[in-house]
């Protein structure tokens, strides 16, 4: 089990500390995109009309975007269409959102996979409907987030994989954690700040592993849940035609058509239907607005528009489903109660994703988020500090490595998510390919903080703690209060207006960034002065 | 108000959990030698405190999201108390 727990822990730890790092971010994934998107500061907006805003904003998406595009060239015979068929429209907003991003799906009419699809999106000022500049990117929801679940590895879903694996490991090491964890009862509130560095680190690693234990295993958990899809396409390869015969005996039994008739019919009134919907949940005593809403078939004699509650108040995402022809607004369907497997599968989801409104949980689950981190990277140390001066003794380069790859990992994450929000505040707006500079700003200031780890790595084989830490966290201080500043400079927003104002997103941001910066330099001035070094590479047992 | 109120109950209750323990309890009182009856009061509260924490929660809260609070601020307290101690 200490093998198991040390092995696994040690080489999947470092894609972990990313999808910790990351995830926790993403709790807070609106109000980073808030700071790095000035023109979209202003209040969360509920679904807009259907009639007046969104329609017209749909019906001029004509065409995929061009990356989908490029991509499906590979994934139909012959060549693309220039008109490609519509299949669907759709939006999902929640409490937090003041924009929208509306989406359009079209069919490939000669795809190698039947029900093959595209996509084209546009994000929308709800107000007006006017669309925003698709140059700027969603740092938090666009960037971070996909990071956290994919790595931004997008050849042949590698990254979805190699977070799924991670995932699994991280069962595993908690699992075997808590078995070798002979005193996990008994030491739940163990810190001994006073005693020698390696029991610090240790009891650290336990206090953080420990605490979050229910919160690390759910949410590894739930991460391999949402995306069993992946990880098992039995409904896209060996049961496909299983698959598709349920699809039809579901739209039979709903009374939702499947495919398009090939008819062409108008669409009436979406907005009645929001009110009708509105007005029968409200009856069910669970008043609430849009979640999501879908147009299948638009414009078709088949096409239908199924309305969805916000999950708001509750884990689910959305729920009590409701459907209407899109012809002549007749009901089609009010979705049942959900089953029982429906049910925890929608709780084990919405908990992971988080989209209720409930701002201390987000900040509890932050906190989850960032216990993992430290329980991974105090797991690193630990291993450094255990085996250096046995290493130095020997020779051997193998802490060496794993100490290069902790800073780059743990400061190094840091400093290109730093670096990133700098570059966001100072590329011109107007620049071409703007996004493309703020993610290259990202991934070479990332490669970066790993070259002068493994440079600045070379003192830690004697003993001594590595000076690429301590210089890594002057770097990750300066740059935390280069961005809130820089916030000021290019929008105005400085911390005092916001604060004044309650505009929160930002505010809060730039809290945070003022927060580390300060932290990552105290951290700097208390490793100016030389750690003592271990009394003896054996004094500690490895878990 | 209730959310504050339930940490404080979460945190209060590890913390009469944790003064069960011998060590923390001796890090608290020195030498001090603790009856059995302290003993039994200190768990009847913790648990008394765990429980009204839960409560308030899912008062203030959908259940299922009252249930998650409940879990992360026992988390959260855990730390707080364990702080505590190590200061």
């Amino acid at each position: 089990m200490t093998w198991l727990h040390t092995w696994f822990g040690l080489v999947l730890g470092f894609v972990l500390v990313v999808v910790f790092f990351f995830g926790a971010l993403s709790v807070f994934d609106r109000e980073i995109d808030r700071w790095a998107m000035p023109a979209t500061r202003f209040a969360p907006q509920h679904m807009p009309s259907f009639d007046r805003v969104l329609r017209p904003a749909f019906e001029r998406i004509t065409t995929a975007d061009a990356d989908d595009l490029t991509a499906a060239a590979g994934r139909v015979k012959g060549t693309l269409p220039t008109q490609l068929p519509l299949v669907d429209w759709s939006v999902y907003t929640t409490h937090r959102d003041p924009v929208l991003t509306i989406y359009t799906s079209f069919s490939l009419p000669n795809a190698l996979v039947e029900g093959d699809h595209i996509h084209g999106h546009r994000t929308i000022d709800p107000r007006d409907g006017k669309v925003l500049p698709e140059g700027n990117l969603k740092i938090g929801s666009e960037f971070f987030y996909p990071l956290h679940y994919s790595l931004h590895l997008e050849w042949k879903q590698l990254g979805y994989w190699v977070v799924g694996l991670a995932a699994l490991s991280m069962l595993a090491a908690l699992v075997s954690g808590v078995v070798i964890h002979r005193k996990l009862l008994r030491e739940l509130f163990t810190l001994r700040p006073s005693m020698q560095r390696q029991r610090v680190t240790l009891d650290l690693h336990n206090l953080a592993g420990v605490v979050a234990l229910p919160f690390h295993f759910l949410f590894a958990l739930t991460g391999l849940v949402i995306f069993a899809g992946i990880y098992f396409p039995v409904s896209g390869t060996q049961l496909r035609p299983l698959a598709e015969a349920h699809e039809q005996r579901e739209s039979a039994a709903t009374g939702l058509p499947h495919a398009p008739a090939g008819v062409t019919a108008p669409l009436v009134s979406v907005d009645a239907m929001v009110a009708d919907a509105q007005r029968r949940w409200s009856v069910r005593g669970m008043a609430g607005e849009i979640g999501y809403l879908f147009v299948n078939h638009p414009g078709d004699a088949n096409g239908y528009v199924s309305l969805y509650r916000a999950g708001t108040d509750r884990v689910a995402l959305t729920g009590q489903g409701i459907h209407y022809r899109a012809s002549d607004g007749v009901l089609l369907r009010e979705d049942p109660p959900e089953t029982t497997i429906s049910s925890v599968n929608e709780f084990l989801t919405g908990l992971h994703l988080q989209h209720f409104r409930h701002w201390p949980l987000r900040f509890l689950y932050l906190f989850g988020g960032l216990a993992g981190c430290a329980c991974i990277a105090t797991g690193f140390l630990f291993f450094v500090e255990k085996r250096k001066v046995l290493h130095a003794r020997s020779g051997l380069g193998g802490v060496r490595l794993v100490d290069a790859l902790a800073i780059t990992t743990v400061t190094g994450t840091l400093i290109a998510t730093l670096s990133m929000l700098v570059a966001n505040r100072l590329l011109p707006a107007e620049m071409t390919a703007r996004s493309d500079w703020e993610r290259a700003v990202f991934w070479y200031a990332w490669l970066a903080a790993g070259a002068h780890a493994f440079w600045r790595s070379r003192q830690s084989q004697g003993g001594t703690l590595a000076p690429a830490w301590r210089e890594q966290c002057l770097a990750v201080g300066t740059l935390a209060l280069a961005a809130p500043v820089l916030n000021w400079i290019t929008t105005g927003d400085h911390l005092l207006a916001t604060l004044v104002k309650g505009y929160w997103p930002v505010a809060g941001m730039d809290l945070a960034l003022l927060l580390v910066s300060a932290v990552a330099s105290l951290a700097w001035h208390r490793l100016r002065v030389p750690l003592p070094r271990p009394a003896s590479a054996t004094s500690v047992a490895i878990p | 108000v209730t959310g504050l109120l339930s940490l404080v109950l979460a945190a209060g209750g590890l913390g009469c959990f944790a003064l069960v323990m011998p060590q923390h309890w001796r890090q608290w009182r020195g030498d001090a030698t603790r009856s059995s009856a302290l003993t039994l009061l200190l768990r009847l509260t913790g648990g008394l405190a765990l429980l009204g924490a839960l409560l308030l929660c899912l008062a203030n809260a959908h259940p299922s999201i009252g249930a998650l609070v409940w879990v992360m601020q026992l988390a959260f307290g855990a730390v707080l108390i364990a702080i505590v101690f190590a200061g």
